[in-house]
């Protein structure tokens, strides 16, 4: 069975009782204490009768820049640690800080986790899902993924680590099988042989997208959920405009949101500048209403948002090769010829 | 895996490791494939291997109405899953039956020799997979029904596991869509075909377990024909989804048949099935194009994106701007 524990406004709490009680019936590899300081409010679930590893469920809410640092009783960590809601920050001792935001995750090793430092800045309520593993069952992964060898040699030097360069983000696949692993009503060995299939088709999804994560470059900016909500909705926005395209500072304006965030926050979450995108997308507009809808070059160019043809057709000729009346007249070649 | 397909009509089939032209787009890269194709139609097996489990991918398609036997005398423990049209099998061990799409079956053949009716021009498709006894056996105790089949398997007699009818969910088709479009390559390949398959075994057994005497409605052949074709349908049309009624009157069905043939098949009603099929497509465009939120709300047949929004939430518990995230940040 399932521990709940739900505990609210603790000063400094320790969860030694309870989780003592759940590891004497367990051989949980990682049966840990927690301590924390400050407001503080946690739900934990252990599932005791799997072997090989042990999944902990936390809600945090803290109060601004409170930290908390953990102990456990053989004292290392070696987790999958994904965060569901909101975002974890996080210092190794000694280096930069860290950020998991929501939907992302990372494998965190270390042979002591005090060495590791959670906080929240924003004043809220962060939830994880952590999968905890034996080093032995990790281990028996090794031929599959060499740079999951390397991390747990690292952490048996006494190095604190984590697999991925920069944190992966869950697949919809992932935060499927996350979500069953959370409402999973069953018991007994159902529930194991459920927790275990489940587990270990998200470790392998895990270690594989992880194995190829490249070292982060830039730091990367803290989005709350309502920044990516405005993200999404000035995509959005600026697609619905197109003939009108506002600046960059219009946009923030519009939605609520200050640019630098619209700009970074959009880099990091799909990867492109929003003006780059919404030039890509435009100019395939522009190919479509050119064939497709046969309008007139100017027309096309006011309805992609140019005032000026002459721009569009630059723009159009730098994006695609050749200018917009060439291409519509290779394509119409193209269909005579099908059609004779 | 030695199977031998014998025809009414045309004969048998000589399946080659050379697949004609004609198969080649059907082809599951990395899988061993063996195809047939001539004037009668095409047959075409693909196996997938995994380290203890393989997976076997049919699909038929004949010209005129046949009769299909296939011989194998090999003993296997598999469980079949029907991912297109409806299979009226006549078998020497379990007799006669159906099998309509989605259907599960867990069953012991110590050989094969099983007649199939097929519909001409129609494609039939089926994955059958391959277990060992100790898949079985590690699920004993979660299962206790199992010790007795397995009694059955090491008596060497044939058993099908389930005593209902069963059907698939949307989460086990998508465990054989994982299986099937597997990227992975030797050696990973072959633990995360055999994990996808332990899953999917685990699943079907709790669908299995779930099912009960009363609560399967039969559909018969003509039935079948009809409910197909509101499918087809329904995916011709997602954009401008049917009203059940609108859909009944279009099928030339009542709206109570409509309902019963779904629920018969699917395990479902048919505005439910449609919903699936809707979102299902929706959240296909999401995570492999770009397509803005807004378009994708209006080509599943939502007018404004937030109801849209709102209805792929509910079933899938994220956003479709999360689909989008993800796949934009694994490529």
């Amino acid at each position: 069975m399932p521990i709940h524990i739900t505990t609210q406004k603790l000063g400094e709490s320790y969860f030694k009782p309870l989780l003592l009680e759940a590891s004497t019936g367990s051989a949980f590899p990682d049966t840990r204490a927690l301590q924390c300081s400050g407001c503080f409010s946690s739900l934990l679930f252990y599932d005791s009768h799997c072997p090989d590893f042990c999944i902990r469920l936390s809600n945090y809410f803290l109060g601004a820049d409170v930290g908390w640092n953990e102990t456990a009783v053989n004292n290392s960590i070696l987790a999958l640690q994904f965060v569901l809601y909101h975002s974890l920050h996080y210092r190794f001792e000694g280096q930069p800080k860290r950020i998991l935001s929501e939907g992302q995750y990372n494998l965190v090793a270390s042979p002591d986790v005090g060495r590791i430092n959670w906080f929240d800045k924003s004043n809220s309520h962060t939830s994880t899902l952590d999968i905890h593993f034996s080093p032995a069952f990790l281990q028996s992964f090794g031929h599959l993924f060499p740079e999951l060898v390397i991390l747990l040699e690292k952490r048996e030097r006494g190095a604190t680590t984590q697999l991925g360069g920069s944190p992966a983000t869950c697949s919809p696949m992932m935060m499927r099988l996350l979500k069953a692993i959370i409402d999973c009503d069953l018991t007994g060995d159902q529930r194991r042989c459920y927790m275990q299939s489940k587990v270990n088709m998200v470790l392998l999804q895990a270690l594989e997208q992880l194995g190829s994560r490249p070292v982060e470059k830039e730091t990367l900016i803290h989005l709350k959920r309502y920044d990516l909500e405005k993200i999404y909705e000035a995509r959005e926005y600026l697609l619905q405009n197109m003939e009108n395209p506002p600046t960059l500072k219009e946009l923030a304006h519009k939605m609520g949101i200050n640019d630098y965030k619209l700009k970074k926050g959009y880099r990091q979450v799909f990867g492109t500048t929003i003006f780059g995108d919404f030039h890509r997308h435009r100019m395939e507009k522009a190919m479509e209403c050119l064939l497709e809808k046969k309008m007139s070059i100017a027309d096309t160019a006011m309805l992609t948002g140019y005032q000026d043809p002459p721009n569009f057709i630059r723009a159009f000729k730098i994006y695609f090769g050749s200018p917009p009346g060439e291409v519509r007249k290779r394509y119409e070649q193209n269909n005579d010829k099908r059609e004779s | 895996m030695n199977i031998r397909i014998k025809t009414a009509h045309s004969g048998e089939i000589k399946l080659s490791p050379v697949l004609p032209a004609a198969l080649d787009q059907l082809r599951i890269p990395d899988s061993i494939c063996y195809g047939a194709a001539g004037s009668f139609g095409y047959v075409l097996l693909q196996r997938l291997e995994g380290e203890n489990i393989s997976v076997l991918y049919h699909t038929l398609y004949f010209m005129e109405d046949e009769q299909v036997t296939y011989r194998s005398h090999d003993s296997s423990i598999r469980l079949q899953i029907i991912l297109r049209n409806s299979y009226f099998y006549e078998s020497r061990a379990m007799g006669t039956g159906v099998l309509h799409e989605r259907g599960i079956s867990l069953n012991y053949f110590p050989s094969v020799h099983t007649v199939l009716k097929l519909r001409k021009q129609e494609i039939y498709s089926h994955v059958a997979i391959y277990y060992k006894k100790d898949h079985l056996w590690e699920l004993v105790n979660s299962f206790p029904k199992l010790r007795s089949f397995l009694g059955r398997v090491d008596a060497n007699k044939a058993k099908q596991f389930n005593e209902y009818y069963t059907i698939a969910d949307a989460n086990i088709l998508s465990l054989v869509d994982c299986i099937v479009d597997c990227p992975n390559k030797a050696p990973l390949r072959q633990v995360v075909l055999d994990a996808l398959a332990k899953e999917i075994l685990l699943m079907s057994l709790f669908k299995i377990a779930k099912a009960t005497a009363g609560a399967h409605i039969p559909v018969g052949e003509a039935e079948a024909v009809y409910i197909y074709r509101a499918k087809e349908l329904i995916l011709e049309e997602l954009a401008n989804p049917f009203s059940v009624p609108s859909l009944a009157k279009r099928i030339g069905l009542s709206v109570y048949k409509l309902n019963n043939g779904f629920k018969g098949i699917y395990g479902m009603g048919a505005s439910e099935f449609q919903l699936e099929v809707r979102m299902l497509k929706a959240h296909q465009v999401l995570s492999e194009t770009d397509t803005p939120v807004s378009v994708v709300a209006k080509n599943s047949g939502y007018s404004s994106h937030q109801a849209f929004e709102h209805a792929f939430k509910n079933l899938f518990d994220y956003s479709p701007a999360f689909v989008q995230r993800s796949a934009k940040k694994q490529s």
